[in-house]
């Protein structure tokens, strides 16, 4: 039933005392504002992330009389409003929603607008924007959000009318969920804030020039069914497509039947549970080690809701030239970009598995399985135990990661920022449930994770949001503890502090002489920071005081900081050096 | 080998779209040798942009492959140019 201007008529009549609209004439016509606010609400929205300025300040005021209906987080930078509202998109799988003001307030979305786009999440912005006679003028906090966020975003408007509000709004929400998701921004103009108009809302269902919903073509499923019965080495990546489109089940299913092997891009962990026998790991850089030396030993690589990116391929010149290549994509400018598919498939991933499956032979591959077995016994052997089971010196950060998943069981949202705590965290944690790995990957944002894992808290609050910061990204939003601690939002924050930017420090190790150049970091007192935030807080050196520290981490009711010390200099291994081929990732490299 | 293409967009006749376009362009340095942007008589809501570049097949493919999934543009038509652009130039003229 689209919501009409009884809803505010009630509202207003109720609470006209308290909450009196400034110029309301009546209740016939509603203000801009007005109207924006209950788009979003006619959308479900029930949290906002923001931040208010000059130029959204009447939406600010009509948001005051909804204060029972929607849930305002004031963030610390609207950075962290974006990177809240992006964790809040990725965990629930609705669109974010974000306010901030003009000018600076708009441009400090950048980041976070550029980051949901390659990451394909879906998020709202609404920014404030000076009155439409102003526009061109260099006038106070005027920006030209619109072409300044043309490469960011999915789809962008300015809405300089109040009556074009609710349908811009109904628009971006469309967007900004369906087909490939993403980011849209609504630049509103004071005086559409202002303005009067009458409201009715109806939810978009339809662009004439917009087709989210591919159909899928029979043909190119019977060419990949003739293909997949054909291999005798057949390979799946599975990408986020799995995780955006609820495939989960469909994907299990389908591997099952042709018994293959299913390997996971960063942002696709946990789209196919870690203890299923057919997951073989993950893929990329820092990725495991069977998973990419068998890239290019496969016969059939099936992509699924992936977009074959660098950090997947390595040197693309050396990528899979061997197999023939399936491609099941939503995003139809994503197929043939990077690696040329045999058969396309330009198709929701939920709507093909079933269909392949339902075609597929079952099939054995006992021999292609085993090799992915000897080659994890073989990282297992030279890596992992080291890594995870290390009983001296300092503290790595595969321990802590290993005994998170340890006592958690899987059971819990990880989300990390940005570097090698990022791999690691990637490399040994469990992921058992769909929408559990929260991470920056193509955009590789530091600052992320914090503001992230509140707004995956807000999104799933009986879900165990555990954030995995390293000490450089951790200072670049760390401001948002303040926000945690307002809205006492109970997410666990580990720093793993090894008082290094330390991914690049590993690369100049490796690759740059071991030449330091600026990455090493003189920290401030990280517990006596979170304290004064009023956030419970506690630094382990010694690795017999990690299990209990962990454990009372988690059982704590409110959120709280822990900082581990770990290895200054620890590497990240095995990986794919620069440049190099999948084939060519090795357990270890010399220092030159 | 790089050659002139020529690139036909049919869209909604948006503030935005042109600029959405031609971002897609410059992000993949791909030369734009002639730009010619109109709305239809008949509809001003609609419009057209025609544009020829020149570059490979390979990399004119997926520009339009990232321009046709621009919310608004309803189809596009890539084609080798048969015409250097600077002859129809000169005919106008």
């Amino acid at each position: 039933m689209p919501i009409t201007q009884n809803r505010i008529k009630n509202k207003k009549e109720k609470e006209a005392t308290q909450f009196p609209l400034q110029g309301a004439e009546g209740v016939s016509e509603i203000s801009g504002s007005d109207a924006l606010i209950l788009s979003l609400l006619a959308e479900g929205v029930e949290t906002i992330f923001g931040y208010p300025g000059g130029a959204i300040m009447p939406i600010y005021d009509a948001l005051y009389n909804y204060a029972d209906q929607v849930k305002h987080i004031l963030v610390r930078h609207e950075q962290g409003a974006i990177h809240a509202a992006q964790g809040f998109a990725r965990v629930t799988g609705k669109p974010g929603v974000v306010f901030a003001t003009s000018g600076p307030g708009a441009t400090n979305l950048i980041t976070g607008l550029a980051d949901a786009m390659i990451d394909s999440t879906p998020v709202v912005c609404i920014t404030g924007q000076v009155a439409s006679h102003l526009l061109g003028t260099d006038a106070f906090q005027e920006i030209d959000v619109m072409n300044i966020t043309v490469p960011v975003t999915k789809w962008n408007i300015q809405v300089t009318r109040a009556e074009d509000m609710s349908k811009a709004v109904a628009k971006a929400f469309y967007i900004a969920k369906s087909g490939r998701p993403g980011p849209v921004l609504i630049d509103v103009t004071k005086d559409a804030q202002f303005a009067k108009t009458k409201f009715s809302y109806q939810p978009c269902k339809f662009i004439q020039t917009y087709n989210p919903i591919p159909k899928v073509d029979i043909t190119k499923i019977d060419e990949a069914v003739l293909l997949i019965n054909a291999a005798k080495k057949p390979y799946i990546l599975a990408g986020q497509g799995v995780i955006l489109a609820g495939a989960t089940q469909e994907l299990i299913a389908f591997a099952e039947k042709g018994n293959i092997p299913v390997a996971s891009t960063l942002l696709g962990l946990s789209g196919f549970p870690h203890d299923h026998p057919l997951y073989v790991g993950y893929l990329g850089m820092h990725g495991n080690y069977g998973t990419n030396k068998n890239t290019n030993e496969c016969d059939l690589l099936i992509g699924v809701g992936m977009r074959f990116d660098d950090r997947v391929t390595g040197d693309v010149n050396k990528y899979a030239k061997q197999a023939k290549v399936i491609h099941v994509e939503i995003d139809k400018a994503e197929i043939n970009k990077i690696i040329k598919a045999d058969v396309a498939i330009h198709a929701n991933a939920k709507e093909a598995l079933p269909l392949l499956t339902e075609k597929i032979k079952t099939a054995e591959h006992k021999e292609w399985l085993q090799t992915f077995k000897d080659f994890t016994d073989e990282e297992y052997e030279k890596i992992i135990s080291k890594n995870c089971l290390n009983t001296e010196g300092e503290i790595k950060m595969a321990e802590v990661i290993f005994l998170l998943d340890e006592i958690t069981k899987g059971d819990a949202i990880i989300v990390t920022d940005v570097g090698q705590h990022q791999m690691v965290a990637s490399r040994y944690f469990h992921y058992k449930d769909p929408r559990t790995n929260v991470t920056s990957g193509g955009l590789g944002t530091m600052g992320f994770a914090l503001p992230a894992a509140m707004g995956a808290k807000l999104g799933a609050p009986y879900r165990q949001v555990i954030a995995i910061i390293g000490d450089g990204g951790f200072q670049m939003t760390l401001q948002e503890l303040g926000t945690i601690s307002q809205y006492k939002i109970p997410v666990k924050i580990i720093v793993l502090n090894n008082e290094f930017l330390g991914m690049v420090r590993q690369w100049q190790q490796l690759f740059f002489e071991g030449r330091y150049s600026f990455t090493e970091m003189c920290n401030p007192d990280f517990v006596k920071l979170s304290e004064a935030y009023g956030v419970k807080a506690k630094k382990v050196i010694d690795r017999e005081e990690l299990p209990e520290t962990l454990k009372e981490l988690l059982q704590h009711e409110g959120p709280y900081f822990l900082e581990v010390k770990v290895e200054k200099e620890e590497n990240v291994f095995p990986m794919i050096p620069t440049g190099a081929a999948v084939c060519d990732m090795v357990l270890e490299v010399s220092n030159k | 080998m790089t050659k002139d293409f020529t690139l036909d967009v049919f869209s909604d006749n948006g503030f935005n779209i042109l600029n959405r376009m031609i971002n897609i362009c410059n992000r993949r340095r791909v030369r734009i040798k002639s730009l010619n942007a109109f709305e239809f008589e008949d509809d001003p809501r609609k419009g057209a942009a025609c544009f020829v570049l020149h570059t490979t097949f390979e990399m004119a493919y997926k520009v339009q492959q990232q321009i046709e999934k621009l919310i608004e543009v309803e189809k596009t038509n890539l084609q080798e140019s048969k015409e250097p652009y600077y002859k129809v130039q000169k005919e106008l003229v």
